[in-house]
């Protein structure tokens, strides 16, 4: 089953900002569904839309096979959200912010109870439990945010970004309680910028430039997007750009040029060509910052 | 609708947004007597027994009344700076279920100063077991009819600052311009008129007739009583239908 589907959704705010331009997507029940783009790319408002939050300008949008716009009610069952740059109540604890976020949705206080400790054991929040939200740092805040949306053990999770400001660490037990939900049958739509996290936890991926949805699909649908599979960095201060053409396709990035090439055939040659010209060169596999950088930054100079 | 899940959400939004802050910050409980109490002390100073009779209920009336605008700011803070909002909406819980849990819990933190200024009266010997009722009426029609005001405009205004300043302003003009703390006897015939079209007067002359203070015909009563309903039921209604819960 289909958990999260639009067709042809298009959102135009108040002054005739095009926030979303025909944005037709589907995410599988029971998987992690990344959505990459810049600021101002349309990912908040796409997932403010799917999570019933924003009404959209036409189109259609149906999640768990409800219709966005006259069955919000039976959607809202079914989910949770931790909106973008959202901040717990400094005057509460950690414990008292999820077991009353869960009682507000409807839990008795006993189960609100049991489950809030068990989310803040798993995402390592115990030795904060009790501690007031205004004596936590940034990132432990967010975390907090994020227990109270895993805590809710709803049919689809819609998170904005939801590991922005958390240490590495941190970073990485988020994704464990997000994978660990993923493996129990729920379905994780998340927003992000870090590359790193779509490539490690999503088990497909969309990227959306100025409202317009560019791709979607696994890792590796989206690698075949591009007949590249290798990419070559140089600084830019140490070899002219137009010589580098017949290796491959040529980006500029600030003081880095970046080669993309289809084969080893065409990385060996660069590599005789950077010895050659005393030149420094890294070769690495085609990842999914490249593959960004490649979409986003074609639709953008084109 | 769910009875047991509806009171278990109410009781929520009260702990989190009135009990618990209360307990780990109880100066606000201060603050919301400072004021009635202020205004009482001064009216004790100039005026007579039956002034600070009409201040006493007077003060009831405004604590309530703004117990019920306070939501305002609360509301644009949750939504605007905590996007605590956002969660709501894509949650079960409805926006009647939200506003009248905010609500109560700003009932909370007046709660204690209602209370004392009950005590204050009875000690005065204005209260009887007769006029409790109507005293109660006119109360929870007033906090009703500023809760769903507060909830209206509240869902309206994106800025903190904005709703500070319109939060201030709805004070004054409900709470202490009209005869609330004072007799309506009092205004010109002009001021009189025109303090009739606001809900907290007919609420007080309701309250001071409940304990004897002024004496109301039937119809007036009933003219009193009709001006509050239909206040409080017309925005009753404009906070259900007309709040701004999903944004457009």
């Amino acid at each position: 089953m289909e958990a999260v589907v639009s067709e042809d959704l298009v959102k135009i705010y108040e002054g005739g900002v095009k926030a979303l331009d025909s944005v037709s997507l589907s995410v599988k029940s029971g998987i992690v569904f990344s959505l990459l783009g810049r600021n101002g790319a349309g990912k908040t408002t796409f997932l403010r839309i799917m999570a019933t939050q924003l009404l959209p300008t036409s189109g259609r949008g149906y999640v768990l096979g409800h219709d966005i716009v006259s069955e919000a009610g039976k959607i809202r069952e079914k989910i949770a959200v931790i909106p973008q740059e959202s901040r717990p109540m400094y005057i509460l604890t950690v414990k008292e912010h999820v077991k009353y976020f869960l009682m507000m949705r409807g839990l008795p206080m006993n189960e609100a109870s049991q489950r809030s400790s068990r989310i803040i054991r798993d995402l390592g929040l115990e030795e904060y439990s009790n501690t007031l939200c205004m004596k936590l740092s940034g990132g432990l805040r967010r975390k907090v945010l994020v227990a109270m949306a895993m805590a809710t053990e709803a049919e689809i999770l819609f998170l904005d970004e939801p590991t922005t400001g958390l240490d590495p660490l941190s970073r990485r037990l988020v994704w464990d309680v997000i994978q660990r939900a993923s493996r129990s049958g729920q379905t994780i739509f998340l927003t992000t910028h870090y590359m790193d996290e779509a490539e490690k936890i999503s088990n497909e991926i969309a990227i959306i430039h100025s409202g317009r949805l560019l791709a979607s699909g696994t890792l590796e649908e989206l690698k075949k997007l591009t007949p590249y599979k290798l990419k070559a960095e140089i600084p830019s201060d140490s070899i002219r750009i137009e010589e580098l053409s017949e290796y491959g396709r040529v980006l500029k990035l600030g003081r880095r040029i970046i080669v993309y090439m289809a084969d080893e055939e065409s990385s060996r040659k660069l590599h005789n060509y950077c010895i050659s010209m005393r030149t420094p060169v890294t070769f690495s596999p085609l990842s999914l910052e490249d593959l960004f950088i490649k979409l986003v930054g074609e639709n953008e100079y084109s | 609708m769910n009875i047991a899940r509806e009171i278990r959400a109410l009781n929520a939004l009260v702990l989190m947004n009135g009990l618990k802050p209360i307990v780990r910050s109880p100066l606000w409980l201060v603050v919301e007597l400072s004021f009635p109490l202020t205004l009482i002390f001064f009216i004790s100073l100039y005026a007579s027994e039956k002034a600070v009779s009409e201040a006493l209920i007077g003060a009831a009336i405004s604590l309530m009344t703004l117990s019920g605008l306070a939501l305002q700011s609360d509301v644009v803070w949750l939504r605007v700076e905590l996007k605590f909002q956002d969660m709501a909406v894509a949650s079960p819980i409805s926006p009647t279920t939200y506003m009248l849990g905010l609500a109560l819990s700003e009932l909370a933190y007046s709660s204690p100063a209602i209370l004392l200024i009950m005590v204050l009266m009875i000690l005065r010997g204005m209260i009887t077991l007769g006029s409790i009722p109507l005293i109660l009426l006119s109360l929870m029609l007033c906090w009703l009819f500023a809760t769903s005001l507060g909830f209206y405009l509240s869902t309206k205004i994106t800025d903190l600052r904005h709703i500070w300043a319109l939060s201030s302003l709805l004070s004054v003009l409900i709470s202490m311009l009209p005869p609330v703390y004072y007799s309506i006897e009092l205004l010109p015939e002009w001021a009189r008129i025109l303090s009739l079209i606001i809900p907290t007067t007919h609420a007080a002359l309701l309250a001071k007739d409940a304990v004897s203070l002024t004496s109301l015909t039937l119809l007036n009563k009933s003219i009193s009583l009709t001006i509050l309903l239909t206040w409080t039921i017309t925005l009753t209604i404009i906070a259900a239908k007309r709040s701004t819960w999903r944004e457009k």
